[in-house]
């Protein structure tokens, strides 16, 4: 058993279907057309290519290997977090590394091991795979809460003097701000969490059934991953925050002001 | 004996535009002073400078003889109740704002008190407490920040233009509150209502540099 193979007629369909936003962007005049083309140009590219290197990979199946790929992962992850965001690589990379290593690789260890009970835990099935959807969908919420952290603080700048010049340590002072956005990354997170099922069929879940799976095996998998996911997001959000600190502020509390890259304007 | 605080020879430039030039303070444990000079005279950089929040571009900083780093500048802030000027200093419910105040570790030693009384004396109405920060006037968040630097019982007390958002009677109830008050005393005011303080030092900023009037 398996998915129903799609053709390549179907294939280029599906490609071509694309053109049903970029016509909208065109006659709304939005200047997107360029950037949906080339990102979705891309994408195409970019899933073919891990296509066939995850073809290999899964064949290869070597612990070492495996692992190197995962580390790869994170660290284009980590680059596409800050770019995405408006901080500067230079303070921010090691940081958002870290924490997205330390949060995924936990939870993956806790994954494959204890709740999967795998005899490998390094299969690049699992390790890979699962790995790819803790980080894809703990990025977006530590973009927001990085960003929200900063801009809060460069925003509430006399809140801030406010609470260190009435005795308040700088992580006292910081701690209204964690607070905000740990919440802000959260909440999108919490709100789709709540309509998984009936609004939106996950990703896992489809493909599981697609592939062959019954629904509740999919669903087992599915209420696993969600929940790692979540913890990955959670530690991942507020890892990259306390991770950024020290390279954020001087040893009096003061924010260092250039840590922020001014995004061009379109 | 060294000064409690000392700004020795600071120079400062804010946008290119010098602030302060030469500047130098000395303050006393109890020393009550008055700074005062036209808006965008430096005023308010000096409690910045005093708090480690600016850095000055030449001249010193000195707490109790040494030469201020980050962890005197933390030592400072245990000991002074900072009241700014720009009244967006806090969001919230009042009473949630004046917990939180004393929650900070610093401030945790002080028994709590009643903060009634001083809503009395500044003449707010104490069911501003249930109220979120937000909905307050100019003039009653300002009174917020006098009253919760009063209950924090600080040894120093940093104020910043602290009658501007005040109507006339209710600036001369906080006056006659910091008249015969026992503790370190900085104001920042460009208010001549100020003066019926008898204050031991009156600098007055003018082009960056600091005029000592003897009163």
């Amino acid at each position: 058993m398996g998915a129903h193979d799609i053709s390549i007629f179907g294939l280029i369909i599906g490609y071509l279907l694309l053109l049903i936003p970029v016509a909208i962007a065109w006659w709304l005049k939005i200047k997107i057309i360029k950037s949906t083309l080339i990102a979705s140009l891309r994408m195409a590219v970019q899933l073919v290519l891990i296509g066939l290197f995850l073809e290999y990979l899964f064949k290869l199946n070597n612990p070492l290997v495996n692992i190197s790929w995962l580390l790869v992962m994170i660290v284009v992850a980590s680059f596409a977090m800050i770019r995405t965001s408006e901080l500067k690589l230079k303070n921010f990379l090691l940081p958002a590394f870290a924490s997205l290593s330390i949060s995924t690789l936990l939870l993956l260890f806790i994954f494959n091991l204890v709740i999967l009970d795998l005899d490998d835990i390094f299969d690049a099935k699992y390790l890979i795979a699962i790995g790819g959807m803790l980080l894809g969908n703990s990025l977006k919420a530590d973009i927001i809460g990085a960003t929200t952290f900063y801009k809060s603080i460069r925003r509430n700048e006399v809140r801030y003097h406010y609470l260190l010049g009435n005795g308040a340590t700088a992580f006292e002072a910081l701690l209204p701000h964690i607070r905000e956005a740990f919440k802000n990354a959260l909440d999108p997170f919490i709100a789709s969490m709540a309509t998984y099922g009936i609004v939106s069929l996950p990703g896992m879940m489809t493909g599981q059934i697609l592939g062959g799976s019954s629904p509740l095996l999919a669903i087992k998998y599915q209420i696993t991953i969600v929940a790692a996911i979540f913890v990955v997001t959670a530690l991942s959000v507020i890892l990259t925050i306390l991770f950024s600190l020290r390279p954020s502020f001087d040893a009096a509390g003061m924010l260092n002001k250039d840590i922020f890259r001014e995004k061009k304007s379109k | 004996m060294p000064h409690l605080l000392d700004i020795q020879n600071v120079h400062l430039k804010y946008n290119q535009k010098e602030i302060l030039t030469d500047f130098n303070l000395s303050v006393d444990q109890g020393d009550k002073i008055l700074i005062s000079g036209i808006s965008g005279s430096g005023k308010t950089s000096i409690f910045k400078l005093i708090l480690g929040f600016i850095k000055a571009d030449s001249g010193s900083i000195l707490f109790k003889g040494n030469k201020a780093d980050a962890q005197s500048f933390q030592r400072i802030r245990q000991l002074t109740a900072y009241i700014p000027q720009d009244l967006d200093f806090a969001d919230g419910n009042v009473q949630a704002f004046l917990d939180q105040m004393m929650q900070i570790k610093a401030n945790r030693s002080i028994s709590k008190p009643d903060p009634l009384p001083l809503f009395r004396e500044f003449m707010l109405e104490p069911d501003i407490l249930n109220k979120n920060i937000e909905e307050l006037s100019g003039g009653e968040k300002q009174r917020l920040a006098l009253i919760t630097g009063l209950l924090l019982q600080k040894e120093i007390y940093l104020l910043d233009e602290p009658g501007s958002a005040l109507d006339h009677e209710a600036r001369l109830r906080v006056i006659a509150h910091f008249t015969n008050f026992d503790k370190t005393l900085i104001v920042v005011a460009h208010d001549p209502d100020w003066l019926s303080i008898s204050f031991a030092k009156h600098y007055e900023l003018k082009n960056g540099a600091g005029w000592e009037h003897t009163i």
